[in-house]
């Protein structure tokens, strides 16, 4: 890495080990057009400072792993180039935020996942057919119908941009939302009850205010803010129905 | 097991006056109160008119006041603001699905000015003697 121009980063650090809190520190970085910041970060960690933690793993937006605030944005810091996030010569860097941070910029993931568990994230079936006979198929239409919500990274993007999160870290959050509506669409699945008992809830669905800010931030374009208003007209239709036609189909 | 110990990372107070989307959100919930008041000053007419003509004269009167018509001006902005990113984000909810695809968002929104500007001419035709 060694371009002609520099920009200071400016990032966030935090060790648990030590007496101080959360603090910031500089770092002159070298860089080019085409390089990106997690560049930056790797060359920091590289060259100038061995101490610097902070996760990656794929650098083409596929992982989730990069996700970090740059200049308070939630972004993906490998498609982030350094040209366009320096601002005012300085690039910001913090981890996201909504989750405590672990060290540095890495954060606590443990939150998310109980949220991400939650909606029960896998096909559910009342009773599974012997595998002699062959696999559950579907047509292209039944893939399209859920298949925006099936390319979400698990990144959190999505939760570092919810004020409603931000608030009260009982919400469910947008991706895990998301997660529910593209098992609900599966023609596959059979436990959309289960998954409307856990979200049609105070903490889920019916917290979400519709910010719209994680459809926003996030880098597959998943639009969870579609989702979850989708699950509410799903649960409402599905509520008005009990109560109409009780003896019709659940689903 | 060894106890991590964590730093909680919250946004500072404020953080959202420096993202326009965000100010849009709050100007839209600030417009759902304020469309809540001026549903009140409406039911003040009906009100008033229950009891008699001075009253709802003197009522209307009241409504007229430098400082009412401001307070008036500054509800219908934000109704308005309230309206149109209602408007803006209604397409972009996607649930009206077709055959699995939602419409595009700027086709729901066109649609939905259209019916804003007819309603509200309706409304202004029925009020100034139209009928």
């Amino acid at each position: 890495m060694a371009g002609e121009k520099s920009i200071t980063f400016r990032v966030r650090r935090y060790q648990p080990q030590g007496t101080k809190g959360p603090y910031y520190q500089d770092y002159n970085v070298p860089y080019r057009d085409d390089e990106v910041v997690l560049d930056g970060l790797n060359y920091i960690k590289d060259q100038l400072d061995p101490t610097l933690t902070f996760r990656w793993s794929c650098r083409m937006g596929i992982c989730g792993s990069c996700g970090m605030d740059v200049n308070g944005s939630p972004k993906l810091t490998c498609g982030t180039f350094i040209r366009d996030a320096g601002r005012g010569g300085v690039v910001q860097v913090d981890p996201l935020t909504s989750f405590n941070s672990i060290k540095d910029l890495v954060t606590d993931f443990d939150p998310f996942m109980d949220h991400f568990a939650h909606v029960k994230p896998w096909l559910i079936r009342e009773k599974e057919k012997p595998v002699a006979q062959g696999e559950y198929l579907q047509y292209p239409e039944d893939l399209t119908a859920y298949r925006q919500q099936s390319l979400c990274i698990n990144c959190t993007l999505c939760y570092a941009a919810c004020p409603v999160f931000q608030g009260d870290d009982r919400f469910v959050g947008p991706a895990s939302l998301a997660m529910a509506l593209r098992y609900i669409r599966d023609t596959r699945d059979q436990g959309a009850e289960q998954r409307f008992e856990r979200i049609s809830t105070e903490h889920g669905i019916w917290e979400c205010t519709f910010v719209g800010e994680c459809s926003v931030v996030c880098p597959k374009e998943v639009d969870p803010a579609g989702a979850i208003q989708t699950l509410k007209l799903m649960a409402t239709t599905r509520r008005m129905r009990k109560l109409l036609m009780p003896k019709s189909a659940p689903r | 097991m060894v106890e991590v110990r964590e730093a909680v990372w919250k946004r500072h107070g404020g953080w959202w006056t420096h993202n326009r989307r965000y100010v849009s959100f709050m100007l839209r919930e600030a417009g759902g109160s304020l469309s809540a008041l001026y549903g009140i000053i409406l039911l003040g007419l009906l009100v008033t008119y229950s009891q008699g003509a001075s009253a709802y004269a003197n009522y209307i009167a009241f409504l007229e006041t430098p400082a009412m018509l401001v307070l008036q001006a500054v509800i219908l902005f934000f109704v308005l603001a309230h309206a149109l990113t209602w408007f803006y984000l209604i397409g972009k909810s996607q649930v009206v699905m077709s055959a699995y695809r939602a419409p595009p968002w700027t086709r729901v929104f066109g649609l939905m000015i259209v019916v804003f500007l007819a309603a509200s001419v309706g409304v202004l035709y029925i009020v100034f003697g139209g009928l």
